[in-house]
C-alpha cells in the first residue's frame, strides 16, 4: 500500500476508536477528553487529504476552543464517583442515532466517489486558501453572511443569558453591565 | 506545494537545504527534517536555560539588586544548577490525582509551543538564505490554531491535580486564552491584508519591499503584543498563576521535571511570541526599515530584534501590576477588540485607497485613541461585586474626580 493509504488509515482508524471510546468509557471527563482527540484526529485526516485550511480550522475551533469549553462545563461539575450516567431517555436517542447513522450510510453508499478516491490514477488537488476566500465570497457569498448572522444571534443570545443570571447576585446593579 | 503525495502534505523538504540531506528516508521525512527538528529542541532547551538567568537578571536590576551571582561567572551558570535540581527531584503526585492524565498534560502544554516554533522565519545564516523548517503557506493560521491546542493541556493539568486552586487556576488560564485570541487574530488579519499573504515568509518578504509593519500598523503591533503577553499567562496577565493568591494555579501539584516543562513552554513561548511579533511587525531579519544590510547575517538582525523584544516582555513583567480578572476582561473585550477591527479597516483602506487616505485614517486613529486613553485615566471605577478593596486607586483618581 502506498504510504499516503497507510497514513490515512492510521489516522482515520485512530480517530474512529477514539469516538467509540467517547461513548463506551464510563468517565464523563475521559469521555470528553477523547472527543477532543477524535476531532483533532479528523483536522488530521482533512490534513492528509490536502485541506490544510480545513485542518487547521478544524484543529482551532474544534480542538483548542469548542471543546476546551465542553470540558470545562464537565470538570466544574464533577459527578460523583460511580455515578451511573444514563439518562431515562436513552431508547430514544438510540432511535435517533440509528436514524442519523442510517441517513449518514444512505449518503456514503449513494454518493459517486470515482475520482475523489486518493491514489495514483487521481491524486487530490490541494485547494488554495485563495480560491477558497474567492467561492466564499462570490458563489457561496449569502450562506455564508447568513452564517454570520447566526453566530451573532447566538452571540446575543449568551450575553441575554449571562446578563439576567448576573444582574441579582451583582449588587448595586452592576451586573448589569457585563 | 501543489504535487505531493498526502502523506507529504506538510512535509515538502525546505528549498535552502544542500541535495544530500533532503532525500526521504522514511516516509517523507528526510535527514534534514530529522536535524532540524533536532537542533530546534535543544536550541529551545538551552536558550530557555539562558532566557531564565537573563530574566533573574533583568528582574534583579529593576529592583536595584544584582540577580543571581554565586554560580559561575555572574551567575550564568545557575540556571544548568537549576535544572539539575529539577531533574533529580522527587516526581510527586497527589494521591487523589488522575494519574493518567496528570503525568500527560505537561506534554499537552508544550508540543504546540515545539510545533509553533516550526515556522520562525529566521532569515539568513551565510550561504543559507531564508532558513524556515516549515514555509507553511498558511502560517498566519497555523500559528493561531496550533497553541489554541494548549488549552487542553492546562484544563487536563487544573483538573486531574484534584486541587481547587489548579481547578480556579486552569478556568482563569483557558477564559483568559480564549478571550485573548480573538483580538490576536484580529490584528494578525490586519498583517494579512497589508501582505495579501498568510504566509510568514511573504510577511517578510513585503516589508522589506514596503516598510515595516511596526509603522504601518502600530494598533496592531500593539495588539499582537498585549495579547501574546496575555497568552503566554505572564506578569500583568498571569491571575491564572498568581503564586500570591492562587499558589501556581494549575501547576500546583506539578514537581520536579514536570513542573519544569510547564515552565520551559512558557519561556519557549515567550521566545517565540518575541520572534512572531519580529517577523510580523519588525521586518524579520532585515537589518533596518528599507536597509538590507549583510543578508548573510540575517540570523543575527533577527537574533537581536527578538532579544530587544524579550527583555521589553521581561520589563512589562516586573513593572506592572497584575490585572484583575474584570480588567483583564475589559482590556482584551472593549479596548484591544475595537482597536483591532479599527486596525483591520484600515489596513483595508490603504489596499483600496492607498496610502494617503491610510495615513490621515491612521492619523485621526492614534489622535482618538489617545484621547480614550486619557478619559480612561481619569475616570474612577467601581469593583464589581460592591467588593471594596483598601487602597486600589492610582494617584490621579482621589475623591475629587469621582465627581
Amino acid at each position: 500500500m502506498e504510504l499516503g493509504a497507510v497514513a490515512f488509515y492510521a489516522v482515520a482508524g485512530a480517530s474512529l476508536v477514539a469516538a467509540l471510546g467517547v461513548v463506551i468509557t464510563r468517565h464523563v471527563v475521559y469521555s470528553a477528553l477523547l472527543l477532543i482527540l477524535s476531532l483533532s484526529l479528523t483536522g488530521l485526516v482533512y490534513l492528509l487529504l490536502l485541506a490544510d485550511f480545513l485542518a487547521l480550522v478544524q484543529i482551532l475551533i474544534y480542538g483548542g476552543t469548542v471543546s476546551v469549553l465542553l470540558l470545562f462545563a464537565l470538570m466544574l461539575t464533577r459527578p460523583e464517583d460511580g455515578a451511573v450516567l444514563n439518562h431515562r431517555g436513552w431508547p430514544l436517542a438510540a432511535v435517533g442515532a440509528l436514524l442519523l447513522l442510517g441517513a449518514l450510510l444512505f449518503g456514503v453508499l449513494t454518493t459517486d466517489w470515482t475520482g475523489a478516491t486518493p491514489g495514483p490514477a487521481a491524486p487530490p488537488s490541494r485547494v488554495s486558501v485563495e480560491e477558497l476566500g474567492e467561492a466564499l465570497y462570490s458563489t457561496w457569498a449569502v450562506p455564508f453572511e447568513v452564517a454570520s448572522l447566526v453566530l451573532l444571534v447566538a452571540l446575543l443570545g449568551a450575553l441575554q443569558i449571562a446578563r439576567s443570571t448576573d444582574a441579582p447576585a451583582g449588587g448595586r446593579g452592576e451586573g448589569a453591565d457585563r | 506545494m501543489s504535487t505531493e503525495t498526502p502523506a507529504a502534505a506538510l512535509l515538502d523538504p525546505p528549498s535552502w537545504m544542500p541535495g544530500v540531506l533532503i532525500a526521504p528516508i522514511i516516509g517523507g521525512f528526510s535527514l534534514a527534517d530529522f536535524l532540524g527538528l533536532f537542533a530546534l529542541l535543544n536550541f529551545i532547551l538551552f536558550f530557555v536555560m539562558f532566557e531564565i538567568w537573563l530574566e533573574r537578571k533583568v528582574a534583579g536590576h529593576i529592583q536595584l539588586r544584582r540577580g543571581p551571582l554565586h554560580v559561575g561567572p555572574h551567575g550564568a551558570l545557575q540556571s544548568p544548577a537549576d535544572v539539575l535540581k529539577l531533574l533529580t527531584k522527587e516526581d510527586l503526585m497527589p494521591a487523589i490525582a488522575d494519574r493518567r492524565i496528570f503525568r500527560i498534560a505537561p506534554y499537552l502544554v508544550f508540543v504546540p509551543v515545539f510545533l509553533t516554533f516550526l515556522i520562525i522565519p529566521w532569515g539568513g545564516l551565510g550561504p543559507l538564505q531564508n532558513i524556515v523548517l516549515r514555509p507553511f503557506d498558511l502560517a498566519l493560521v497555523y500559528l493561531v490554531a496550533i497553541p489554541a491546542l494548549q488549552a487542553i493541556g492546562i484544563v487536563m493539568a487544573g483538573w486531574s491535580s484534584g486541587n481547587k486552586y489548579a481547578l480556579l487556576g486552569s478556568a482563569r488560564f483557558v477564559a483568559q486564552l480564549i478571550s485573548y485570541e480573538l483580538p490576536m487574530v484580529v490584528s494578525l488579519l490586519g498583517v494579512a491584508v497589508m501582505a495579501e499573504s498568510l504566509s510568514l515568509t511573504r510577511v517578510v518578504d513585503v516589508q522589506r519591499e514596503t516598510l515595516w509593519f511596526i509603522f504601518l500598523q502600530p494598533i496592531g503591533f500593539v495588539i499582537f503584543f498585549i495579547a501574546s503577553m496575555a497568552e503566554m499567562s505572564r506578569t500583568p496577565f498571569d491571575i491564572a498563576i498568581a503564586e500570591s493568591e492562587i499558589v501556581g494555579g494549575p501547576f500546583i501539584e506539578y514537581s520536579g521535571m514536570r513542573w519544569g516543562i510547564f515552565f520551559l513552554a512558557e519561556f519557549a513561548a515567550v521566545f517565540l511570541n518575541a520572534a512572531l511579533a519580529v517577523a510580523l511587525f519588525m521586518g524579520g531579519w532585515q537589518f533596518l526599515p528599507g536597509l538590507d544590510l549583510l543578508p548573510e547575517l540575517g540570523v543575527f538582525w533577527f537574533f537581536g530584534k527578538t532579544m530587544t523584544l524579550i527583555v521589553v516582555i521581561q520589563w512589562a513583567r516586573f513593572t506592572l501590576p497584575r490585572l484583575r480578572i474584570d480588567q483583564l476582561m475589559d482590556l482584551a473585550w472593549k479596548a484591544l477588540l475595537p482597536a483591532g477591527f479599527v486596525n483591520l479597516i484600515l489596513s483595508a483602506v490603504y489596499q483600496m485607497y492607498g496610502f494617503l487616505p491610510f495615513a490621515i485614517g491612521l492619523g485621526l486613529t492614534l489622535v482618538g485613541l489617545a484621547l480614550l486613553l486619557l478619559a480612561y485615566r481619569n475616570q474612577r471605577r467601581p469593583i464589581p461585586g460592591g467588593i471594596q478593596l483598601v487602597s486600589v486607586a492610582r494617584p490621579s483618581a482621589e475623591p475629587a474626580a469621582m465627581g
